[in-house]
């Protein structure tokens, strides 16, 4: 699991890489905490997802809630069918924004 | 519940409900379709197809799937079954045993398992439209159709609803929420789903392998509350999981409201937004949850009191109750340990008896009545350990015996013979690592007597048989020992044949001098076949000899008889445990020698008129019979002279005695059998070793070796004074083919 963070003034954009699940997780919350405490508007790109489960979804819902809790948005662009399987089943796919594209 | 304890429960289910549904596609076989057998088969394929759905075997659930629709048309009676039908659901059986082997061992599905898996599909859908294309259709019934309709007090959702809090460490459990809703998919239509996020942490704060999500679900679905049960069986510990069956009450509502952590209003809003309840349903659950928030009578008792539900329905659920509860109680009363833990504690009470004999041979020095006294109290709780522990250990020899039917079934189609299997002493008990490793000797002792011994029906009318064959199978405990029988009442062994063979093999010469009995034991002899055709099932060279072999290593004696024309009875005699034995320990000279007690008849000084010959022989007169004596100074050459006075330690075996010549008779004392080292394996008349308390090591007598050996020696050189002994005289004139 990667995640490569690309930061503008009001901005940061995560792109996350590989495998978000519960083997990785945690490494990945204490990515997560350092994007929130910047207090920016956070984009999540899941365009390098190749697989997702409940830990890792239940992480990126947590990411979303915090940031919204700030008065800051986050948004959830470019689901692979990987991603979209889940997010649909658990009738979550309307977080994701795909009109906006990443910078 | 780890991932790998929830596969390795998994896999032992399985495989237990694949047995079940074989045992219920024989009895249907055979005894013709009756609702148990037929519930048992579909509880078998629905129970799998549930469990593998939560680990994601696709392929299992996708087969069962399939299988389990046509086995739930013959459960309404859309669908009857014939034997070919029900020789297609045993292969279905057979390739669901492979895939769940695939499953166990971590392989994905091979191109021939594939192959096979399409075809049972085909041949599946193909036996339906058959039967579809030959069934009468009936008229509908002129009176008006059974209108179904929702109880007036009951919500107007069609939908269950399924409220879940599962156990915040499913995941580390390996179990993932999702693998339960993608199976629910094939139960039905998840019409929505509500993650419930209240109680998530912000990232900061949380643990990120705890879950913290819920989930409301609304699902429609033909399948049963059990069904739906079933789906979360696995996390159902530590968990809050709630179904509502359609239309349910709105008591049923207001009782989930409760029981929940989140606020009744937050709840409110849930329900209302998955469709579970409308905006005046709602309404109505939050008025009732401030009126009655305290003193509120239990929802059985509202139930009956508002008339509800009509008495019959309310007697017949309390009995469904009961039933289950009753099952529940029976379940808690046993419980699945793994078989490595109990060789542990085998090994472990092993050395506990031995430090045991230690203390005693510590405690006997001191001459301290107290210590004595303590000591002996420990011996004898040892010893009833060790009989405990070896008791947890016995199973029924039934678990090696319910292969059979299913074997002798498709050997006997293969074969186009006519035979039925008849088991009795299925619960007699034996050690669980001999049954294990009897499986494979007696399958081959089976398809032995399916392939030689059995006749076609043709050849059994003309000889004035019964058209259908038997091959019996028996078990039962006899002095220390479990003996196995395989019978079969078929052609018998021909003598003259398994002569002719063994000269022509050269396994014998041409001048022998061999009795029935030994004629009859050439079929143990290696290579040794005297199948006309090599068939599929035997006759490859691999017969009766490594059975023999098999027999012996687990300190086992078989033995046959045989009568032409009559059939062929094959007899196992095992011992009931490898671990541990009462023995009864003797003296020659400074060596001790361990006697396995059970097979003590008794005690007695040898009378001075008994002459010892060569070899340590000889023959006492015992209460007027003659008892065959082997000196045991001269069977291990133990050099020195016997003392003056000797004993005799008579023992018996499989109906025959012998005199064991001893110095010294040193008591009672219980053996841990410790194998012997290649070295000593082919040492006749020793059976293991055993360590003495002393740190000194004792031979554990073979007995049953040493009956023989002194029978082989009498046929020969005592024949005329040996005729009267028990046993002696049992060779019939008898022959067979392997």
């Amino acid at each position: 699991m990667e995640i490569n963070v690309t930061k503008s003034h009001d901005h940061v954009v995560a792109r996350l890489r590989g495998p978000l699940e519960i083997s990785n997780v945690g490494l990945a919350r204490e990515r997560f905490v350092q994007i929130l405490e910047s207090g920016k508007d956070i984009t999540l790109d899941f365009a390098g997802i190749t697989e997702i489960d409940t830990a890792g979804i239940q992480m990126v819902l947590a990411v979303h809630a915090d940031s919204l809790r700030q008065g800051k948005f986050c948004r959830f662009v470019h689901p692979v069918p990987e991603v979209m399987e889940p997010f649909r089943l658990l009738r979550l796919d309307g977080l994701f924004d795909q009109s906006i594209a990443t910078t | 519940m780890t991932m790998e304890s929830a596969k390795i429960a998994f896999v032992q289910e399985a495989r237990e409900l694949l047995g079940e549904m074989e045992n219920a596609l024989l009895r249907m076989e055979s005894d013709g379709l009756d609702d148990e057998s037929i519930h048992a088969v579909f509880r078998a394929a629905h129970t799998i197809k549930g469990s593998s759905g939560l680990f994601g075997q696709d392929e299992i659930v996708s087969f069962t799937h399939v299988l389990e629709t046509i086995l739930d048309e013959i459960r309404s009676g859309k669908f009857v079954p014939d034997s070919s039908t029900i020789s297609l659901f045993l292969e279905c059986g057979d390739h669901l045993g492979s895939l769940v082997g695939n499953f166990e061992q971590n392989l994905s599905l091979s191109a021939e398992q594939a192959q096979d898996g399409s075809s049972l599909v085909q041949k599946l859908q193909g036996a339906r439209r058959n039967a579809e294309r030959s069934l009468v259709v009936p008229t509908p019934p002129e009176s008006p159709v059974e209108e179904i309709t929702r109880p007036v007090d009951g919500v107007a959702n069609d939908a269950w609803h399924i409220s879940l809090r599962l156990a915040t460490d499913v995941l580390k459990s390996g179990m993932d929420p999702l693998s339960f809703f993608r199976y629910m998919a094939t139960l039905g239509r998840i019409v929505q789903i509500d993650v419930i996020d209240d109680l998530l942490p912000p990232p900061a704060k949380m643990d990120p392998e705890n879950l913290y999500l819920g989930f409301e679900i609304q699902f429609i679905s033909e399948a049963t509350r059990k069904d739906i049960e079933g789906v979360f069986e696995f996390v159902a510990e530590g968990s809050t999981i709630r179904i509502l069956p359609p239309h349910s009450k709105i008591e049923t509502y207001l009782d989930l409201i409760r029981s929940l952590p989140e606020s009744p209003n937050r709840l409110g809003e849930i329900l209302l937004s998955c469709g579970a309840l409308t905006d005046s349903e709602l309404a109505l659950v939050l008025r009732m949850q401030e009126n009655t928030a305290t003193g509120k009578p239990p929802l059985g008792e509202m139930l009956v009191k508002e008339h509800f539900v009509p008495p019959v329905v309310v007697a017949a659920a309390l009995q469904k109750q009961k039933v289950s509860r009753e099952k529940t109680i029976q379940e808690s009363r046993s419980v699945k340990v793994d078989v490595a833990k109990l060789d542990h504690l085998i090994d472990l009470v092993g050395e506990l008896v031995i430090a045991a004999a230690g203390a005693k041979i510590a405690a006997d020095r001191e001459k301290s009545a107290p210590v004595e006294e303590a000591v002996g109290m420990v011996s004898k709780l040892v010893e009833e350990i060790r009989d405990a522990a070896l008791g947890v250990r016995m199973v029924p020899i039934g678990e090696v015996f319910q292969r059979f039917p299913r074997l002798v079934r498709d050997l006997s189609m293969e074969l186009g013979k006519r035979v039925e299997l008849d088991i009795q002493g299925a619960e007699t008990e034996l050690d669980k690592s001999m049954v294990e490793r009897l499986a494979e000797p007696l399958t081959h002792m089976v398809r032995n007597s399916l392939d030689h011994g059995m006749e076609l029906e043709s050849t059994r009318l003309a000889a004035g048989k019964p058209a259908q064959g038997t091959i019996r199978f028996n078990a039962y405990h006899d002095t220390g020992s479990i003996v196995i029988e395989v019978a079969d009442d078929g052609a018998g062994i021909h003598r003259q044949r398994v002569l002719e063979r063994a000269i022509e093999r050269g396994i014998v010469p041409h001048n022998h001098n061999l009795s029935d009995r030994e004629i009859l034991n050439l079929i143990f002899e290696p290579g040794f076949s005297t199948s006309q055709t090599v068939t599929n099932l035997s006759g490859r060279g691999v017969g009766m000899d490594v059975v023999k072999r098999s027999i012996e290593s687990l300190r086992g004696e078989i033995e046959i008889e045989s009568e032409e024309g009559v059939g062929t009875e094959i007899r196992l005699r095992m011992p009931l445990t490898l671990a541990i034995i009462d023995g009864f320990m003797v003296a020659v000279e400074d060596r001790s020698f361990v006697v396995p007690l059970d097979l003590v008849i008794e005690c007695a000084d040898l009378p001075r008129e008994v002459a010892i010959r060569e070899q340590g022989r000889g023959i006492a007169n015992l209460r007027g019979e003659p008892l065959p004596l082997v000196r045991l100074r001269e069977l291990f050459h133990i050099p020195g002279q016997a003392p003056a006075r000797e004993n005799i330690v008579v023992v018996e075996y499989g109906g025959k005695r012998l005199g064991l010549v001893v110095e010294g008779l040193l008591g009672e004392f219980q053996a841990v059998i410790k194998p012997l080292s290649r070295l000593f394996s082919k040492v006749p008349g020793v059976g293991g070793s055993t360590i003495l308390g002393t740190g000194e090591i004792a031979l554990i007598l073979d007995v049953p070796a040493l009956v023989q050996r002194i029978e082989r020696v009498e046929t020969t050189r005592w024949a005329p004074t040996s005729a009267s002994l028990p046993g002696a005289s049992e060779t019939k004139a008898l022959s067979h083919a392997t």
